[in-house]
């Protein structure tokens, strides 16, 4: 066809095109404007749904990511602290595989149970930091008594009293602390699975060497055994005694009742015999309530 | 980045609407995907006399064609027929500019401006200006850039519709809610198709006999140098052997159909042939004589219409390749020896090119809308479609075509 030019002022171009819907718009029409306009809608649904799985893939692979970066099993940082004496170190020879291990196989519930069947643990809280830290705060019982026995092969062995009755051996306590404890004598105690049923009532035993050390300190540091022999916790038992023995004084008997008055006592007593120059007692008997027994050698 | 475009190709004729779809891949291939058709109503002699029929008809085949294409039309080419369609000669004529007087892009753009100035009364619109030559100081040049001269003159034929019948086919098409993306007049359409550039070099004339109105075009040193309508088609003959037969305007066109021939010949005289022709009981029997005479006679009273309107282009020495006859009216038997008795020059039916390998797209039915493809393939070839006058596509239109 030859080449053919058109122009805009008196073309055909000039006449306005109009898609509005008008005498020469058919029912044919309209059925496919619905259609287009369907097909529309369907795409955008199609692409939001594209959208939507693209960025739900993406914020699940991200959070997958994140496990991915933990370090390889066996990397996982222990953090151990106690109120006590306990440290990191004695935490990793009684579990070695925990600091092997990938923290994400780590039970917490399970450890924290296996720590505190250590008797000296009272409480054991364990928490999982990530990406690979595991702190561990234990509670630990303080010793009041000290027992040395023979075990079933023989061999000494010492073990612990705590104020609350607990029977445990000690660890990592120094030896300066352990030679201060009082022993007992006296004491029936149980053997129960691989350790000991706990003593009950031995609070009024506890707040006595609280009082003495507190009051009476230069005595106190001489004690040497708590005979409980006499001593029941059995509130209908009386007398219920509890026998001191120390370095220069044989024999102190306190009853359990009323203890702050019989330690006040003592302590007049001692202050009494010294300011006159009375001689060593060899033993002092508090348990008749304000009247004391003192025997001299 | 290589992008195709889907193209529609819409003829909305007297006596269907055909359209076609292709896939045009950067102006360099085309690939004809879809095909709808449907039979026209509201049309008479290529005019739209009920836009509603008309409406209805053309998207029932705009729908069935990008069904068949399995694609949604983005780019729309309409043929444009009618007996409102004219044409003229304008030149435009400019001095050369230049010092040296050499012939310079701006002064043919002057000359051009100067040609297309011509005024149109009231109600009508340009539908192409086409340039048909260049003449420097009065000799028929090729080209005139960097030639030496005083005076240039540009030659153009103008083709110039009723805007409001231009309205009306835009509307029907705007109705489907696809804009026009460009209008090529029938004649010029087909004409593009069947017409090889040799025979446009050496000249000759396409016919296209239509149902309502015949479309002409002629070319002549690769160049149109006149297009025309008349408005007198197959519908005349109808008419012609319904009134002569004295049938109905149906059976007289399958009669037509059936048995007309342009040429009377000796073995007519005797020949009877059945109206409806389905061995009913009282079908008529009419002579072939008859029937031949009434449409060797309308068809020669078109030949030479053209004849009168062609005047002395259209002679064996201007035009030595003659005439090819298209449209539905060409496939009469004999029309092509009473052209040629008529207008004393070769006349061959029109051939599809090689490349519409379809049989089907081959029937002159189709030459008019392949044609506008074949426009739209060469208008994004001359990347025509660059020049701010072809909607955008819009957005509305690029989602819902990704479901095709």
């Amino acid at each position: 066809m030859a080449r053919s030019d058109k122009q805009s002022g008196g073309s055909w171009r000039g006449i306005q095109q109009k898609n509005k819907r008008g005498k020469a718009t058919t029912k044919v029409a309209r059925q496919r404007k619905l259609i287009l306009l369907l097909r529309s809608a369907f795409l955008l649904l199609l692409l939001v749904a594209i959208a939507t799985g693209i960025v739900a893939i993406k914020y699940f692979s991200s959070v997958a990511e994140t496990v991915a970066v933990e370090p390889s099993p066996g990397k996982t940082e222990v953090d151990f602290t106690s109120d006590g004496v306990l440290s990191g170190k004695w935490f990793s020879i009684n579990f070695p595989d925990v600091a092997r291990s990938d923290i994400r196989d780590i039970d917490v519930g399970s450890l924290k149970g296996q720590l505190e069947e250590f008797g000296q643990v009272v409480q054991a809280t364990v928490t999982v930091s990530l990406p690979s830290s595991l702190k561990v705060y234990v509670e630990e019982r303080e010793p009041i008594l000290r027992i040395r026995f023979r075990n079933a092969q023989g061999q000494a062995e010492t073990l612990l009293v705590a104020r609350d009755g607990v029977i445990y051996s000690g660890s990592q306590y120094p030896q300066e602390t352990l030679l201060r404890l009082p022993g007992v004598a006296g004491l029936r105690i149980r053997k129960s699975g691989s350790g000991f049923e706990p003593i009950s009532g031995l609070e009024p035993v506890a707040h006595l060497l609280d009082l003495a050390k507190n009051r009476l300190p230069a005595l106190y540091g001489h004690w040497r055994v708590i005979d409980l022999t006499d001593w029941n916790p059995d509130a209908e038992y009386r007398p219920s005694l509890i026998r001191v023995s120390s370095t220069h004084i044989e024999e102190i008997t306190f009853s359990i009742y009323g203890l702050e008055e019989q330690v006040e006592q003592l302590g007049g007593i001692l202050q009494h015999v010294d300011r006159y120059q009375l001689g060593q007692p060899k033993s002092i008997d508090l348990s008749f309530g304000e009247e004391a027994v003192i025997r001299y050698n | 980045m290589s992008r195709s475009k889907i193209v529609g190709a819409i003829e909305i004729g007297t006596s269907k609407v055909v359209v076609l779809v292709a896939e045009m891949a950067d102006g360099r291939s085309m690939n004809i995907i879809g095909r709808g058709q449907s039979t026209a109503a509201g049309m008479k002699k290529g005019e739209i006399v009920d836009i509603r029929s008309v409406s209805d008809c053309a998207h029932a085949a705009i729908m069935a064609a990008e069904r068949d294409a399995g694609k949604q039309i983005e780019h729309v080419y309409l043929s444009l027929s009618g007996s409102h369609l004219w044409g003229f000669r304008n030149a435009g004529a400019t001095a050369i500019t230049g010092t040296d007087g050499i012939v310079s892009g701006t002064d043919i753009l002057r000359a051009a401006e100067n040609a297309k100035s011509r005024g149109l009364e009231p109600g009508e619109v340009y539908i192409h200006h086409i340039r048909s030559g260049f003449i420097l100081d009065g000799k028929l040049v090729e080209n005139p850039v960097a030639r030496e001269g005083s005076h240039l003159e540009v030659q153009y034929w103008h083709v110039a519709a009723d805007e409001q019948k231009v309205k009306d086919q835009i509307m029907v098409v705007n109705g489907f809610g696809l804009d026009v993306n460009d209008i090529v007049i029938s004649s010029l359409a087909t004409g593009s198709l069947v017409a090889t550039e040799e025979e446009k070099r050496q000249g000759v004339l396409v016919v296209d006999i239509g149902k309502g109105v015949t479309d002409y075009v002629l070319y002549k040193g690769r160049r149109v140098v006149q297009t025309g309508v008349i408005p007198v088609g197959g519908d005349h003959i109808t008419n012609d052997l319904s009134l002569g037969l004295r049938v109905k305007s149906k059976l007289a066109e399958s009669l037509k159909k059936r048995n007309a021939c342009a040429m009377v010949q000796k073995e007519d005289r005797t020949k009877k042939v059945p109206l409806v022709g389905d061995l009913s009981i009282g079908d008529s029997f009419h002579s072939q004589l008859t029937i031949n005479k009434i449409t060797h006679a309308r068809l020669e009273e078109l030949f030479i219409i053209l004849k009168n309107r062609m005047g002395s282009a259209l002679t064996r020495q201007n035009l030595p390749c003659g005439m090819i006859l298209t449209g539905g009216v060409s496939r009469t038997p004999m029309i092509q020896e009473l052209a040629e008795v008529t207008l004393d020059v070769p006349v061959a039916l029109a051939q599809s090119p090689d490349w519409v390998r379809n049989s089907e797209l081959q029937e002159p039915e189709y030459a008019t809308v392949l044609g506008l493809l074949y426009n739209a393939l060469h208008d994004q070839k001359e990347n025509r479609s660059d020049d701010g006058n072809t909607p955008k596509k819009t957005w509305f239109r690029k989602v819902t075509g990704l479901f095709g």
